[in-house]
């Protein structure tokens, strides 16, 4: 009786100590070869084990008390709850996505500090892969602000985090275009308490208030596919009026539909899209710019910004992945890429692209320490009120690693390269492979030699 | 593939290298080099 009692207890200990590795190993995807061969197979079973909160096994933490309740409380009618059911269900037998012509507004009240808000809301997002796991997400009109918020979003904790608030932080701190940077709020939702990532709506109205920029056009592609293989592109995405907008003048249509397939300088700002491919460099992964996730702004003057608006987190760099500007290759193909490929190519973009990339260098450890501030300061609404805490705390020492490790690179890819220097009679040549621009004195006299052809 | 591809400096009538200098200008950096043979290779 006595060795099968240890046998047990053995068992249940080696169970526990096996499957805390797995979600480890899944989690934080460390670099170890057999580790990585396993990846795939668990990532099979990860969201089953998930879905029955596996997980909550190895982070007692969360059952402690805490001092964290709700920021404010949805209040719907039965009516609101079995609207949401059936559109959800109806969505499921259909046609696997949650299309637009299912979302409608609906009225109803938000309860906050024991004011009665009146508002509307309606279901957000096309995946219906939160839905089917049992979380939803809004977008929400309320009369009077709702945590300083009108029009806002409210995302489900199961597909945004703290790290959305970091994302949108580090395009604020590179002077580019970003949606708002939000905040993680609870608010009770499916009969429980659950996080959200809260954000405004960036719309005109957004942007007349964040950027002074007035009567600017924000332009999005229309369709996808229905999501069974390449999510967000389809073979309308190099179709100038496949777009998401109600209306748009014959002018700026056509402007869009030059700029597309050949992008002059007259209509970018090369210092804005330096910035901006600094940094969607430095997360190497280009999710943002494919098909319909590409959002760009169009201002009154007709220049052409790109929205900072990264979701998906850094791919992990090597060295020569700038060279070879292999983010284009690290996700599927859309034309979207094709209007970016060729702003690259411009030397003065390439340029402001450096100095941007040294600016971030520079900014190292403001970047990482405030990666760290925001994750502290939203980490018990995460852990009390979160999906999955564990992947949350996990996946953040992942996201800090792989942002350590990119930044290297960058730092190693500007200051990388050799140069030849060839005297021969009265003739100096100079052949280079460093990336800057150099600047070759000879006595007092100095001109520049741009290494990298344009 | 988009790949960077290198351009070449010439410069004609340069009477000596005793005062060649070359600087790295987003780096902010002085490229190092000997000044002892006709070919010279820097970091």
């Amino acid at each position: 009786m006595k060795t099968w009692f240890i046998r047990f207890i053995a068992a249940i200990l080696f169970s526990y100590i096996s499957l805390g590795l797995s979600f480890y190993a899944y989690y934080v995807q460390p670099s170890i070869p057999l580790i990585n061969t396993f990846i795939p197979y668990f990532s099979v079973l990860e969201p089953h084990l998930a879905a029955y909160k596996f997980q909550n096994l190895y982070t007692i933490e969360k059952f402690l008390d805490n001092s964290t309740r709700s920021d404010f409380l949805l209040d719907f009618s039965k009516a609101d709850l079995k609207y949401k059911d059936s559109v959800v269900n109806l969505a499921v037998s259909d046609n696997l996505i949650l299309e637009d012509r299912l979302k409608r507004w609906r009225k109803f009240k938000i309860i906050d500090d024991s004011n009665e808000i009146r508002a509307e809301f309606k279901l957000h997002g096309s995946s219906l892969y939160p839905y089917t796991m049992g979380y939803e997400s809004f977008t929400i009109k309320s009369d009077m602000p709702v945590n300083g918020r009108v029009k806002f979003k409210l995302i489900t904790g199961l597909e945004m985090d703290f790290n959305n608030i970091f994302y949108n932080y580090c395009g604020r701190l590179m002077n580019l275009i970003t949606e708002d940077t939000g905040d993680i709020v609870v608010t009770n939702s499916m009969g429980d308490y659950r996080d959200f990532f809260q954000y405004s709506v960036f719309d005109e109205d957004y942007l007349e208030q964040e950027f002074d920029l007035y009567n600017a056009k924000i332009l999005r592609r229309l369709t996808f596919n229905s999501g069974r293989s390449n999510w967000h592109s389809s073979m309308l995405d190099g179709v100038s009026y496949n777009l998401d907008l109600d209306s748009i003048s014959k002018k700026s249509l056509n402007l869009w539909n030059t700029f597309l397939s050949s992008p002059e300088d007259t209509h970018f700002d090369p210092t804005y899209m330096g910035r901006f491919f600094a940094l969607l460099q430095l997360y190497n992964f280009p999710h943002q710019i494919v098909g319909n996730n590409d959002k760009w702004v169009l201002s009154q003057d007709s220049l052409f910004y790109p929205v900072f608006r990264e979701e998906a987190g850094p791919y992990k760099m090597t060295a020569g992945d700038i060279e070879n500007n292999e983010i284009f290759y690290n996700y599927y193909n859309s034309e979207s890429l094709d209007t970016y490929k060729k702003i690259l190519v411009s030397l003065d973009v390439f340029k402001n692209r450096n100095l941007a990339f040294k600016h971030l260098i520079e900014m190292q450890d403001l970047i990482l320490n405030s990666y760290d501030s925001i994750y502290n300061l939203h980490k018990e609404k995460h852990k009390s009120f979160g999906p999955n805490y564990l992947k949350t705390s996990l996946d953040k020492q992942r996201i800090k690693s792989i942002l350590k490790n990119n930044l290297e690179i960058v730092k190693n890819y500007l200051d990388s390269g050799y140069t030849i220097i060839i005297y021969d009679g009265d003739v100096l040549r100079i052949k280079s492979s460093r990336k800057n621009t150099i600047r070759v004195g000879i006595g007092s006299d100095f001109i520049n030699f741009d290494p990298i052809m344009e | 593939m988009i790949k960077e591809t290198l351009n070449e400096f010439i410069l004609e009538g340069v009477t000596n290298l005793e005062n060649l200098v070359l600087i790295d200008s987003i780096m902010d950096k002085e490229l190092i080099f000997e000044k002892d043979y006709s070919l010279l290779i820097t970091n």
